[in-house]
């Protein structure tokens, strides 16, 4: 981790909750002591239609708070994957979900099972949401914040010590999807 | 993170400032992308003995503001391009009225409903002139988180020290982004209070100003008379056709602002020192530019930024001096050339530059970096 600023793209489908991912992923960098900005790009409508947050986190004063040149893009959607897939550079990590069908397979581009976790955990009655889990992935790949700030975060951000697991165990899930796979930088 | 350390929206920490600051009502009518100041203001205000009321509408909500803050209680609404259009007669009330208020208007991309969710800066010359007849405004336009707090907290201020509303112009982008923000301790940041009248109650004249050209402020209810009303009035606050009258009027509520430029308008520079060109920008865009002038700095080129903050009253003096030095101005803005117009007035000896983008998109770095390289 000598690099000094990391840039995050959470991108999906309105009601996703990219846009709390992106703001959990930002209040960690923060305990974790750095500086962090995250903003948001969403369509008129509640649920579908292209959403995104955009996180940066630096060690150094965050001149421009939006994404520019992404370190990793997450995709949740077919359209969101379609958006960044001949757009970001060779060096971007890119993870989507494998629910969403053959996509692209560069040497930074990863098809992983987000879906199958949360498959998996409503066929055992527990609940893994899918922005977590993808999110999971992310830092799997990347360990751009501390883990021990999302603990510290989600146990602030949710009052049910049982919520505060379900949401740290989709993490956790999501970056052991990863394990094995390498970043090619 | 200690306490007072947060990662919060423009909005969320707008409405920390409004209570920071002392804020007890709330009136408006929600609308993207500025709600999310609306619904903290519905769960803060009543559980700390302040008040918010959902209104039928803007013009509705500026006009509770100006009643609730005629009963001596700091009041806020806030809202994005079609409510402020509703907006403008009583913030014109709120001006002849001379009564404290502080309105926040997160610029979305218009005209009309136009993109809901998208960031726009088109605002600025409404926020100046939108209300008829001749009046100063006082408007702020933070360019980050910490500035959405620290600026609703100085809104209030320069709205009770000077007795008019004042505006907080945000954008989408600042609104609904998250940066650490940290937020003052109970007591640690003085706090401005309207002039509260002394002497004799049935001496008081609701509208007779002091030398500074401020009347102090009775409210509703006390033992000393205050009336408003949005006619021409004298000092009694009675309606008043003399011409002689109608002019000393409209010049104090005037000058009690523009005389006091330099005390109300800000602004930030950035590596101006030896700069021969200098972005002039505000909002989200400064933070575009700001991150240009470090990318050009880095390849040794002499650029640096002038973050507005304060919009209105224009620091005419003030932007002279500090582009001084400078052969080159390029304005980048999220509209089409409403700032520009401003810095060509006074800045007419320079080379003055246009950037301008009005599609619901933000300006980015590498297009202000652009524009600099093709006006050279």
């Amino acid at each position: 981790m000598n690099k000094k600023e990391w840039q995050v793209i959470l991108a999906g489908e309105g009601g996703q909750g990219l846009v709390f991912i992106g703001a959990l992923l930002g209040e960690a960098a923060v305990a974790d002591g750095k500086n962090a900005a995250q903003s948001a790009s969403y369509t008129i409508a509640s649920r579908g239609g292209f959403t995104k947050a955009d996180v940066v986190i630096s060690d150094d004063e965050i001149s421009f708070p939006e994404v520019t040149e992404p370190d990793a893009v997450l995709a949740l959607s077919a359209g969101s994957l379609a958006r960044y897939a001949d757009t970001i550079g060779p060096e971007t990590v890119l993870i989507y979900d494998s629910a969403l069908g053959e996509g692209p397979s560069g040497p930074n581009q990863f098809s992983v099972p987000l879906s199958e976790v949360v498959k998996e955990a409503a066929a055992e009655g527990r609940r893994a949401p899918l922005n977590l889990v993808g999110l999971g992935a992310v830092l799997g790949m990347i360990e751009m914040v501390n883990w021990d700030a999302f603990e510290k975060v989600l146990s602030a951000k949710f009052p049910a010590p049982e919520v505060v697991k379900a949401n740290w165990d989709a993490l956790m899930a999501g970056a052991e999807l990863v394990k094995g796979l390498k970043r090619d930088s | 993170m200690q306490n007072n350390i947060k990662f919060l929206s423009g909005n969320e920490a707008c409405a920390e400032g409004a209570f920071y600051a002392g804020a007890l009502f709330y009136a408006g009518y929600p609308i993207t992308p500025s709600s999310e100041i609306a619904q903290i203001a519905s769960e803060r205000l009543p559980a700390i003995g302040g008040t918010y009321v959902q209104m039928e509408d803007e013009i509705a909500s500026m006009a509770a503001i100006i009643g609730a803050s005629c009963c001596g209680v700091k009041s806020f609404t806030a809202t994005s391009g079609p409510g402020f259009s509703l907006m403008q007669e009583n913030l014109g009330v709120a001006v002849m009225g001379e009564v404290p208020c502080v309105v926040i208007n997160v610029q979305r991309s218009g005209p009309s409903t136009g993109l809901a969710t998208n960031p726009a800066q088109a605002d600025i010359m409404q926020a100046r002139w939108g209300t008829h007849g001749d009046h100063s405004m006082i408007a702020l336009t933070p360019s980050s988180v910490q500035e959405c707090y620290e600026m609703t907290i100085r809104a209030f201020d320069l709205s009770e020290k000077y007795r008019c509303p004042v505006l907080v112009l945000t954008d989408k982008t600042v609104a609904q982004m998250r940066e650490k923000v940290v937020l003052y301790e109970p007591g640690e940041r003085k706090l401005a209070e309207r002039k509260k009248p002394s002497g004799p109650a049935e001496e008081y004249l609701p509208y007779r100003a002091d030398d500074d050209g401020i009347p102090p402020m009775a409210a509703f209810g006390d033992k000393r008379l205050l009336r408003v009303t949005s006619s021409t009035h004298n000092e009694q606050g009675f309606t008043n056709d003399d011409p002689g009258n109608a002019y000393t009027l409209i010049r104090r509520l005037y000058d009690k602002i523009e005389d006091n430029v330099d005390d109300i308008a800000v602004f930030k520079t950035y590596l101006m020192d030896d700069a021969d060109t200098a972005f002039i920008a505000f909002g989200i865009t400064a933070r575009a530019a700001l991150n240009a002038v470090y990318k050009l700095r880095e390849e040794g080129h002499k650029v640096g930024l002038i973050d507005m903050s304060t919009m209105w009253p224009f620091p005419d003096r003030k932007l002279k001096e500090a582009v001084s030095g400078c052969r080159a101005l390029l304005v980048p803005e999220m509209n089409l050339g409403q700032l520009v117009r401003e810095v060509n007035r006074i800045c007419c000896d320079k080379e003055v530059y246009s950037y301008t983008k009005s599609d619901g998109k933000n300006i980015f770095p590498a297009e202000i970096i652009k524009a600099w390289r093709e006006s050279l």
